[in-house]
């Protein structure tokens, strides 16, 4: 098992590297920035950056000491456009924002997914089925950008129950909406793969000398069936936290919560590289970590990998 | 059942006489189920008469997408009303704007990009995958260690990243968009490369001596065709949103060229001003599309791979 | 005495897409105290519908209907709590695949003490240490410290051991055991019957055994019901079913079944016409990322071989699974490149060719494989894979010739000339391996390697397509290299045989020599090992 982590490790490592130095020559070749020879910016600005990347340094070392900063010092630099803020700081405002309702929605969407596909599989066929489906063909129509709007005509415009945006410090009500909208479509997904994975399960073999064993049906369901079925589930979890990751920005848009969606996006629009580059390794970061856990989960379930 | 080799001659005679007996293929299996799948059918029919209006609609429209309609400026939540009498038949925007000419020409481009991103996903994948899976060993390994790396980069903001250096484009957005699925084809592709690769027929037509590149057109890519259909189709909606998400930042296609996502943008931000038709009608068109993409998705899923539901 | 089971007039029925199919029709027969009763039967017979239909496990769309009497109960009528301390408690069962039989994801000791848990009410501890016993009863070793693995960490034969444990832990009073030994290799197939006679004796129970083959029957069983396509055509003891068959069905059944007692030798020619030299194959199990290698296992899959084939003869590769008989075959046929050693096809030296120059060669020697239906493209239909070969090696030819050839090829092998449009989903086992064997012969080879070629047959279509083989052998002046684990096909099919055991030729000789007085010991185990060996019959075919 440990030989396995590590080997995921290795790969992981590489990619982060890639990743830092792709991100770092993509800004470096970017038109209308400070390492073009034009250099419109501020004069402050400018000196913060030369004073950090030393401009007229060779390629290489710029890489080298950008690389550096962010592994070793965690600094992403400063901002191509605030002559006061670094990247950290407008992280470092965001990202509390973005992490706490991000984990709520993945919370969400894992926790009432998996509970809706088991549920339809057990009673395949029956009212509850047909009607978990439904809602899963719907919700999966609905993205976030989609149903955000909907959500807010319905409880802010028509019902007047939530404020229809802000953060005021992580006050639930100001979570409850972005929650919904972000983690609808994949709850949907969830319910989905859990309930055609699950039964697959409870139609195999092994289930069958389980029943055969006179088990009764909440053992077998629970402690025979429910780790295989999670597999495909375990899988999807990369590309949803990604997904997840990626509909904040529609989120802090939306709802003006402030997390790094919103700079990211401002940043996109006023040309602030090194902060969009620093967002998006920070992202890139987030998504290795993360799939490295769920590797880890899949192995940990299915013994046959470990090896 | 046992013929004996004296009768080959006057049997063979006779040939013309048989009946031959049609064959039918899984191909024909897979569409007569598809047939009778009422939910796909529908949504096959619905999808057609929605990509028909798109590109036809705008015949009929009075107004282009960019003109501005001074009579309803000023006061669009009255008159800018969807009417058969004023022409916008779904209305204005708040820039006074004919919606349906807008809701229509935002059609073409989201389908359009729903399509060739899906069709640039299948191809570059399934190429990539099939060569992966085929010759396996080194070849597959480090095609595969690719992909890896490739799937742990955040494409949308990469997308986003180049969108912003490079202005924006149309045709940047299909080939960028396309681009960012091909990885997951390729996966799959390459994991039923593998599976087909090891299995008895493919090691009896090399036992024959069929060469490589005939194997793979003519055996591999044919059994393929099945499972990448199916998932070419779950991909569209999934290039649809993404584009729609890209727009709804304000990040996608340029005015005057408008799609979904734009629309429904703008749609939202207005809505408290009780000038509601100008979020549902590219809404409906955004939700029945997706609807109907999904349905005949499952549809071919059940069709090519019958399975409980 | 009153019987332990009695089943009366059982239905079975499935609801599918199709409308309603019917698995098991009124069927009646008891089971006795102490006995071993056989249901047998070819695939299709419901022998296995009529085994789980007993226990309740029936698939959903799954109907029963009629009586099954145990303990004055009707275990049909029974709703699943019920059911529930009838399994495992009073009926036990184990399964054909023991790989998917057990659950992959739990360990062994959790599968194990489970049963003892919820039925006994036993502490953990208690379940685990009964569990262990039951190990060893069942000759698993080093129970204690094994008992915590995974499945897939014991052998085949293994892991159908701890099947058995578990069915027995609450020493039932009746044991089902569905075609437990079908997946299994002879010698490994042997010591579970073993095992299976002495739980039977030490428990005093019933057993209900469910097989497709004659010599299993004649090995273990008291009584035998015959059934065919639902229903039980002949019901008796085994003496009497097995050598004195009153149904037609049976006693062509049992004439296909191939005697053990070997064929003479045929004359053969002095040409060789394919010569194997010190051949050797192996594989290394790896790990790599990034390009470094670093080579875990290595498996000597084929080790040193050493044959000869004579012009007109059939030769034999008999051995179980893992001896690297397929292998060896994959390696003449080139399908898999050698390590190190000779081939000669007539003069011609294969191994140094490469993929262009054999090419041409291929015309000479072709496969026939063991899976009828995998071996077919299933989007291509009969008239283009059978046309295969002949687009590969002769692309001048017109499509009405090849049409021409086809047709000629489809006669020789049985097949109706009209077919030629159909798919292979559309086709029996028995017609895929005609298919198969037609697109072999089209471009007249001198040699035909067939890698188990009925196997995976019903007895009754193994008989005819062995015979279809022989015919078409003496027509075309075939020589065969014949690989198989079914020593009873071995016997009546090949003129010479080689035993091959972990990559190794252990001997070679005249198929009657070599059954008569086996040299090296494995080979002795192997003969005595086959099931029904004392059962004294002719085969009704002799080539």
């Amino acid at each position: 098992m440990i030989y396995f982590i590590i080997r995921r490790l290795a790969v992981s490592i590489p990619t982060l590297l890639i990743l830092i130095i792709l991100s770092f020559i993509l800004m470096y070749s970017a038109p209308g920035g400070p390492f073009t020879s034009e250099r419109p910016l501020p004069p402050q600005v400018l000196a913060n950056i030369q004073a950090k990347y030393g401009l007229d340094d060779p390629l290489w070392k710029q890489i080298w000491d950008y690389t550096y900063g962010i592994i070793f010092n965690f600094d992403f630099g400063p901002s191509f456009r605030y002559k006061d803020r670094s990247v950290n700081d407008i992280i470092a405002q965001g990202f509390p924002v973005t992490l706490t309702y991000g984990t709520w929605s993945f919370i969400v969407a894992v926790f009432f997914g998996c509970s809706l596909g088991i549920i339809a599989a057990i009673r395949q066929n029956s009212w509850l089925d047909y009607f978990a489906v439904g809602v899963s063909i719907g919700a999966q129509v609905l993205p976030n950008f989609v149903l955000a709007p909907i959500l807010v005509l319905v409880f802010t415009l028509l019902l007047g129950w939530l404020p229809g945006g802000g953060w005021n410090g992580g006050q639930w009500q100001c979570i409850v909406m972005p929650v919904i909208a972000l983690s609808t479509s994949y709850m949907a997904s969830i319910a989905r793969l859990m309930r055609s994975s699950m039964l697959e399960v409870l139609n195999s073999n092994f289930i069958r000398t389980a029943k055969a064993k006179g088990l009764p049906v909440k053992l077998i369901i629970f402690r025979h069936a429910l780790k295989p079925s999670l597999l495909p589930v375990i899988s999807y979890l990369g590309p949803a936290f990604v997904g997840m990751i990626t509909g904040s920005v529609v989120i802090d848009l939306y709802f003006s919560t402030g997390g790094i969606g919103l700079h990211f996006v401002n940043g996109a629009l006023n040309r602030d590289y090194s902060t969009i580059m620093g967002i998006t390794i920070l992202v890139g970061i987030l998504t290795i970590t993360f799939n490295l856990i769920v590797d880890i989960l899949y192995a940990w379930i299915d013994p046959k990998i470990r090896y | 059942m046992f013929l004996k080799n004296n009768k080959n001659n006057s049997l063979f005679n006779n040939i013309n006489n048989l009946d031959y007996i049609e064959g039918r293929s899984l191909f024909d299996d897979a569409r007569r189920r598809f047939l009778l799948n009422k939910a796909a059918m529908i949504s096959l029919l619905l999808l057609t008469l929605i990509v028909l209006f798109s590109f036809i609609g705008p015949f009929f429209s009075q107004w282009t997408n960019e003109e501005i309609d001074w009579n309803a400026l000023g006061n669009i939540a009255t008159l800018g009303k969807p009417s058969i009498s004023t022409g916008h038949f779904f209305g204005t925007d708040e820039l006074g704007r004919d919606l349906y000419s807008r809701v229509l020409q935002g059609s073409q481009i989201s389908l359009m990009v729903g399509f060739v991103g899906a069709l640039i996903a299948v191809v570059v994948g399934t190429i990539y995958g099939t060569i992966a899976g085929y010759f396996g060993g080194k070849v597959d390994s480090i095609m595969m260690r690719i992909v890896d790396v490739l799937m742990s980069i955040p494409y949308m903001f990469v997308l986003i990243i180049l969108m912003v250096i490079f202005e924006r484009s149309v045709i940047l957005l299909f080939i960028g968009i396309g681009l960012i699925s091909w990885l997951d084809m390729a996966r799959i592709v390459r994991g039923q490369t593998l599976s087909l690769k090891n299995k008895e027929f493919i090691e009896a037509s090399i036992a024959i001596g069929v060469k490589n590149y005939i194997i793979i057109v003519k055996h591999i890519v044919p059994n393929l065709l099945g499972i990448v259909a199916v998932y070419a189709t779950l991909l569209i909606p999934g290039m649809i949103i993404t584009e729609s998400f890209i727009s709804f930042l304000g990040l996608g296609v340029q005015e005057p060229l408008t799609s979904w996502g734009a629309l429904i943008s703008e749609g939202a931000r207005t809505m408290q001003y009780g000038t509601l038709w100008q979020l549902l009608f590219p809404l409906s068109f955004f939700i029945v599309s997706l609807f109907c993409f999904y349905f005949i998705g499952d549809g071919l899923r059940d069709a090519l791979d019958p399975k409980d539901r | 005495m009153s019987p332990l089971l009695s089943i009366k007039n059982l239905n079975v029925n499935f609801d599918t897409p199709d409308g309603e199919v019917n698995a098991v029709n009124n069927l009646n027969f008891d089971l006795h105290k102490g006995e071993t009763l056989a249901i047998v039967g070819e695939s299709g017979s419901g022998k296995s519908q009529t085994a789980f239909s007993i226990l309740g496990l029936l698939s959903k769309n799954g109907r029963s209907s009629g009586s099954i009497l145990f303990n004055n109960l009707n275990l049909l009528s029974l709703n699943e709590k019920e059911m529930n301390q009838v399994r495992a408690q009073k009926i036990g069962i184990i399964f054909q695949d023991p790989m998917t039989s057990l659950n992959p994801y739990l360990r062994v000791s959790d599968q194990l003490a489970e049963v003892l848990v919820v039925h006994k009410n036993n502490s953990r501890n208690d379940a685990l240490n009964e569990s262990i016993k039951m190990l060893e009863a069942v000759n698993i070793p080093n129970a204690k410290n094994r008992i915590h693995m995974f499945p897939h960490e014991f052998s085949g034969g293994q892991r159908q051991r701890l099947m058995i444990a578990m069915s027995l832990a609450l020493s039932p009073k009746i044991l089902i055991a569905d075609e437990p030994t079908t997946a299994l290799d002879v010698t490994t197939e042997a010591q579970i019957l073993n095992l299976v006679k002495d739980m039977q004796k030490q428990y005093n129970s019933g057993v209900l055994f469910i097989t497709h083959d004659f010599g299993v029957v004649a090995e273990i069983a008291d009584r035998v019901v015959v059934m065919h396509e639902g229903s039980a055509v002949e019901t008796g003891s085994v003496e009497q079913v097995l050598n004195k068959p009153k149904h037609p069905y049976t006693r062509s059944l049992i004439a296909a079944v191939p005697s053990l007692n070997p064929r003479k030798a045929r004359s053969t020619s002095k040409e060789k016409i394919l010569e194997v030299k010190n051949l050797s194959k192996s594989f290394g199990v790896q790990n790599s990322f990034f390009g470094f290698r670093k080579v875990n296992l290595v498996v000597n899959a084929v080790n040193n071989v050493s044959i000869e084939l004579f012009s007109g003869e059939t030769l034999g590769i008999v051995g179980e699974s893992g001896s690297g008989k397929s292998t060896l075959a994959r390696c003449l046929i080139k399908l898999l490149n050698s390590d190190s050693g000779k081939i000669f096809l007539g003069d011609v030296e294969l191994t140094s060719l490469n993929r262009n120059e054999m090419r041409p060669l291929r015309t000479k020697i072709q496969m026939i494989f063991q899976d009828p239906l995998a071996s077919l493209n299933p989007r291509l239909n009969i008239e283009q894979t059978i046309a295969e070969p002949l687009k590969t090696h002769f692309p001048n030819l017109s499509n009405n010739d090849i049409r021409e050839k086809v047709i000629s090829a489809m006669n020789r092998v049985g097949l109706k000339p009209n077919l030629i449009n159909r798919y292979p989903h559309e086709f029996s086992g028995g017609q895929c391996q005609r298919v198969g064997i037609a697109r072999a012969l089209i471009t007249e080879p001198k040699l035909i390697i067939c890698d188990e070629p009925v196997s995976s047959l019903d007895v009754s279509i193994q008989a005819q397509i062995l015979e279809l083989l022989d015919e078409i052998r003496k027509q075309m002046k075939l020589s065969l290299l014949f690989i198989t684990h079914d020593l009873r096909v071995a016997a009546q099919v090949c003129d010479r045989i080689a035993v091959m055991q972990y990559g190794n030729l252990l001997e070679t000789g005249k198929t009657i020599d070599v059954f008569k007085n086996p040299k090296h010991d494995y080979t002795k185990s192997l003969l005595s090992a086959v099931p029904g060996k004392k059962w004294k019959k002719e085969s009704s075919y002799a080539f």
